[in-house]
């Protein structure tokens, strides 16, 4: 079996995490068949153990398509290897390479041209194999055709400890707009995971991630703006705990003249954790009239959590709106007194200044039911 | 309903307040006048329990117990209201949402069933009406974004929803036009009534052509030198402070 090998720590988007805090990851982990029935709601699209299960009637009636990784590439579905070859530089990034060269579990999801989606479409991926040696490689390919609209919720359980790899690329085509939410279960996992994703003429990704409950994550994120129109609007919220480490990396490619990208981050860290944020918008030289906006917020609950901030914007025309911003703090003392001032216990006014930090971040969750689900998960993991 | 009896207090170490002694009655309306920096702030602060106002000698007798133990909020349930000179913004909290949780947290303390979302709605909507705010005051977060004048009316809003027993206002007629200090004037005079007791921290004589004070005490250096009448605080107007030091 092939060892991963430590990455370079030189490379800037792994400044904050060093890559022998995954040093258990040894050898590629097989999985056993396990049989299992799990019955999909209307827009569901069930996943267990890197096996697609079944699909919903909406998926199914709308003509939305789910393959295999390996069957999507090795059948040249939809041309699909072309797609891939479009994204540049990979970063010399060795657990990349490691998960296209030898990817275990996955799939390939398609949106037709012209789908108007009214309802979201749930992808449940559920891993309940896996142990704390042997690496997991998921590849992920999102494929959302011309003229589509798509609201994808995606919930990943991942039951027991284990570490996983992960490669998603994600195209978004002519005058389409994808929206991803991401909720995830990770307790005790070490994730690594890449996100890559086009957009193209005239279409938007929607990217919502709500990282939470976890071991130990790295996540890198590299959106490219490829054509005039093309937008990205981004909008995370990592509430670290315990001993936990989270560190993501989120780059934006501006390659076109009136390109826009929009990236709002907040951090929570509580007790011992540590939470990284490292942005960089980089808009080249031949993209006119862009506009980059970077918006950063963080609250450290305890004197022994850390969190580090670095968003850049990397600005090669002068003829763009940018800005950026970023601010660390603890809850403002003279909030709580205000609250408590008014009959309001400590530990409501507390919760009551952190749902506020938190819903400006769900609110940009357009999908009302998404936002009250996730709203109530955050509640329950605050309340721990 | 209120004893201030030989208090010592000020922010952490630091002295502040000096020897105060000051009796009020339910039913009374005391204003307290003063030069910039002389304690007045930090007295309406020591009463509503602020952390870092410290206490070192003296006590505070309210409803004929000791309250300088109780938490800002403990003293929210017994009856203390404080209307902020300086109200803080707090972006994302919802002024409804904010004010319904505080009149359920009192009513909680008095073992008193939750209010009803709609019957608080209604109530809500009835005091802005009163205050002169539009109803999409509702919508906004706490503060955030309010002119001066909106502030010091919101803060009349949750004295009129908390229903307090001892209401201090600290500055309440600052950032306000002369529109505004009768409306709000006329909020805080249909509040008043035989079982409410009012401490009034103020620079002008001008609110008080509204709100007709029982006492007036002049503050200096943390020590109140002198009290009187409403007359006194027309008598300050003219004269400044020059004459009582």
């Amino acid at each position: 079996m092939d060892k991963i090998i430590a990455k370079d720590s030189n490379i800037e988007n792994w400044k904050y995490t060093n890559s022998s805090q995954f040093k258990t990851f040894k050898n590629i982990f097989s999985f056993n068949t396990v049989e299992k029935k799990i019955i999909p709601k209307n827009n569901e699209i069930i996943i267990y153990n890197g096996q697609i299960i079944n699909s919903g009637a909406y998926i199914v009636k709308n003509n939305i398509k789910i393959y295999n990784i390996n069957e999507a590439i090795s059948q040249k579905i939809n041309q699909i290897q072309d797609k891939i070859n479009q994204f540049s530089s990979f970063k010399n990034d060795q657990y990349i390479e490691e998960n296209l060269k030898n990817y275990n579990i996955g799939y390939y999801l398609y949106f037709p041209k012209n789908l108007i989606l009214k309802d979201k479409i749930v992808i449940k991926n559920i891993i309940e194999q896996g142990n704390e040696t042997e690496y997991i490689n998921l590849r992920i390919l999102i494929d959302c055709d011309e003229n589509s609209k798509v609201t994808i919720l995606n919930e990943e359980e991942f039951l027991n400890k284990k570490c996983i790899n992960i490669v998603n690329q994600c195209f978004v085509n002519n005058n389409s707009s994808l929206e991803i939410i991401n909720k995830s279960n990770k307790t005790d996992t070490k994730q690594i995971y890449n996100f890559f994703s086009l957009v193209n003429y005239n279409s938007t990704l929607k990217y919502h991630t709500i990282d939470i409950n976890s071991n130990l994550v790295k996540n890198n994120y590299f959106i490219d703006l490829n054509s005039i129109g093309s937008t990205c609007l981004f909008n995370g919220l990592n509430i670290s705990k315990y001993k936990e480490h989270f560190d993501n990396y989120i780059e934006i490619n501006h390659k076109h003249s009136k390109t826009i990208s929009n990236l709002n981050y907040k951090i929570i860290a509580d007790h011992k954790s540590k939470s990284n944020f490292f942005a960089k918008s980089i808009i080249n030289e031949k993209c006119s009239e862009s506009q980059a906006y970077q918006k950063n917020n963080n609250l450290i609950l305890s004197d022994k959590a850390k969190i580090n901030a670095n968003p850049q914007l990397e600005i090669y025309n002068d003829d763009v709106q940018c800005s950026h911003g970023s601010a660390t703090g603890q809850i403002d003392e003279e909030a709580i007194f205000y609250l408590r001032s008014r009959g309001i216990k400590l530990d409501l006014a507390k919760q009551l200044i952190l749902n506020s930090f938190i819903n400006e971040i769900l609110e940009e969750i357009q999908n009302i039911e998404i936002q009250k689900d996730l709203k109530e998960t955050l509640d329950n993991y605050m309340a721990l | 309903m209120l004893k201030i009896k030989n208090l010592n207090a000020g922010v952490d170490d630091k002295n502040i307040l000096n020897n105060i002694n000051l009796n009020i009655n339910s039913g009374e309306f005391h204003v307290i006048m003063g030069t910039n920096g002389t304690g007045k702030s930090t007295l309406g602060n020591v009463l509503a329990g602020k952390d870092n106002y410290n206490i070192h000698s003296g006590d505070i007798i309210y409803k004929n117990k000791s309250i300088i133990d109780l938490s800002p909020d403990e003293r929210a349930h017994e009856g203390i209201f404080m209307s902020f000179q300086y109200p803080v913004s707090i972006p994302g909290v919802n002024t409804m949402h904010f004010l319904r949780t505080a009149v359920n947290s009192i009513r909680k303390s008095k073992n008193q069933d939750e209010i009803e979302p709609g019957d608080f709605i209604k109530l809500f909507k009835e005091k802005l009406e009163l205050i002169g705010l539009k109803s999409e005051f509702s919508k906004r977060s706490v503060n955030d974004g309010f002119s001066g004048g909106e502030k010091k009316r919101f803060e009349i809003i949750q004295m009129l929803l908390l229903n307090p027993d001892l209401i201090i206002l600290d500055e309440t007629d600052s950032g306000l036009d002369i529109d505004a200090i009768r409306i709000v004037s006329n909020g805080i005079n249909a509040f008043r009534d035989k079982n409410k007791s009012f401490i009034l921290i103020t620079h002008y004589n001008r609110i008080l052509n509204y709100l007709k004070p029982d006492f007036v005490h002049v503050m200096l250096n943390g020590t109140i030198v002198k009290s009187g009448g409403r007359e006194l605080a027309v008598e300050l107007e003219e004269k400044g402070y020059e004459w009582i030091k």
